[in-house]
């Protein structure tokens, strides 16, 4: 499993300490259904830490922003370089929210062989990514 | 595996069901006394079945009891060092504790309590189970040693130091569970189609006597979870017999749902979540959910 660290954009003076989403904002988040376990196990770690959870859902990470800048909301990123004025950056720690990538592919297909030397390439270079 | 193409509307919205929760799923829900009339998604694949192996178990202790082979009233001493551990019942308790082989029977299916299963399995041999598999037609199921070989196989293939450690493992979002932990083989393992036969001939009198089916139906009645099958069926005069089944990322339920008007369905729903995490109550629910539209189908079908 590749964890991409992730930073939480919220409106300036209102990220909490630790990267804890400020209660009274809701998340950017994108809709359920393109994954829903992972959209469920980010809610879930929120949630788990007894705080209301309330989540915006937005068509992408642009639209996330401009709801932060417009200081309606706040968004999880994995792109560091995602930013606007009067947006503030934070890590993510408590809790910790890694953006969580395996490379999968299916081993039937014609080719096979290539497709699991390009898969190994990709999470070689995203782990370096991680820890250089 | 049946080839997505052919999926009925049912079948499709089972799946998008079972999308929607974070599983992958397999299911087979058919008429009790019309197994043809059914409904099915990869109904014959093979895949861990956790403590589901409990209920072939049972019908091999019940037929041995039937035989003569084994006296249901013994007594069997349970001591708390050569017990097998596990979340409930006597693998949780301190001290020895005494049981006649019937009433561990009884504590393996409504409570699911592995000391007791390990104990009737001992008592039964993984022959007899065998045997019962051969008999009944469900050429895909095999329990091994049963939770034993479940447990041992888990800590090999994930290198891990102890049992909890190897459970933290697999329970891990964070990690990739290492290959094998989800391979059938060498574990109790079996098919959706496979348990539902065996269901069948514990309701229809073939499994073993009708006393003792009689028995095994009244110990699948008195399961005590309701958060899996039993959930999508949540009214008094709806009978929901039952065994569950976990393992890991694994979450299954094998048992019959019986109608006010005696309309009676195997209902079999293993899941697989894409999540680690040991407590998914959404992949819990949609076992209930999936064979209740299953259900419903087949009632829909049965009123034309």
């Amino acid at each position: 499993m590749i964890l991409l660290p992730t930073w939480l954009l919220a409106p300036a003076g209102r990220a909490g300490a630790g990267g804890t989403p400020t209660p009274r904002l809701p998340v950017a988040v994108r809709p359920r259904a393109e994954a829903p376990a992972a959209h469920d196990l980010f809610v879930d770690t929120l949630a788990s830490r007894g705080r209301r959870v309330e989540t915006v859902v937005v068509s992408d990470e642009r639209a996330g922003l401009a709801l932060v800048a417009a200081g309606q909301a706040v968004l999880v990123t994995a792109d560091e370089a995602l930013t606007a004025p009067g947006v503030e950056r934070r890590p993510t720690t408590d809790p910790p929210l890694p953006l969580r990538l395996r490379v999968a592919w299916d081993p039937r297909r014609p080719d096979a062989d290539r497709t699991a030397e390009t898969a190994r390439l990709l999470e070689d270079t995203l782990t370096r990514k991680v820890a250089p | 595996m049946s080839g997505r193409r052919q999926d009925s509307g049912v079948e499709r919205e089972i799946r998008g069901m079972f999308d929607d929760a974070g599983v992958r799923g397999w299911l087979h829900v058919a008429e009790l006394h019309r197994p043809s009339a059914r409904v099915a998604i990869d109904p014959t694949e093979r895949l861990p079945i956790g403590s589901v192996y409990k209920v072939p178990l049972m019908a091999a202790f019940c037929r041995l009891a039937d035989a003569g082979l084994i006296d249901p009233c013994r007594r069997v001493t349970l001591e708390p060092d050569e017990r097998v551990p596990g979340p409930t019942g006597v693998s949780i308790l301190s001290d020895p504790v005494t049981v006649s082989l019937r009433d561990l029977v009884v504590l393996m299916m409504t409570i699911s309590d592995n000391a007791s299963a390990d104990a009737v399995l001992r008592a039964v041999g993984p022959d007899a189970v065998d045997a019962l598999c051969r008999d009944l037609d469900m050429p895909d199921t095999h329990i091994h040693a049963g939770v034993v070989s479940n447990f041992s196989r888990l800590v090999a293939e994930t290198g891990a130091r102890s049992l909890d450690a190897a459970l933290a493992r697999v329970a891990d979002n964070d990690t990739v569970v290492p290959p094998g932990v989800y391979d059938p083989a060498l574990k109790a393992s079996s098919t959706a189609a496979d348990m539902a036969r065996l269901l069948r001939a514990i309701w229809t009198g073939e499994a073993a006597s009708d006393e003792r089916c009689a028995f095994m139906r009244e110990v699948m009645g008195k399961q005590a979870w309701a958060h899996r099958l039993a959930s999508g069926f949540p009214y008094d005069d709806v009978a929901v017999y039952g065994k569950t089944g976990t393992f890991g990322s694994l979450r299954h339920e094998a048992g019959v749902v019986e109608l006010a008007d005696g309309s009676a369905y195997t209902a079999v729903v293993f899941t697989q979540a894409a999540r680690s995490d040991t407590k998914l109550p959404r992949a819990d629910a949609v076992i209930g959910a999936a064979a209740r539209v299953a259900v419903e189908e087949l009632r829909g079908r049965q009123d034309v």
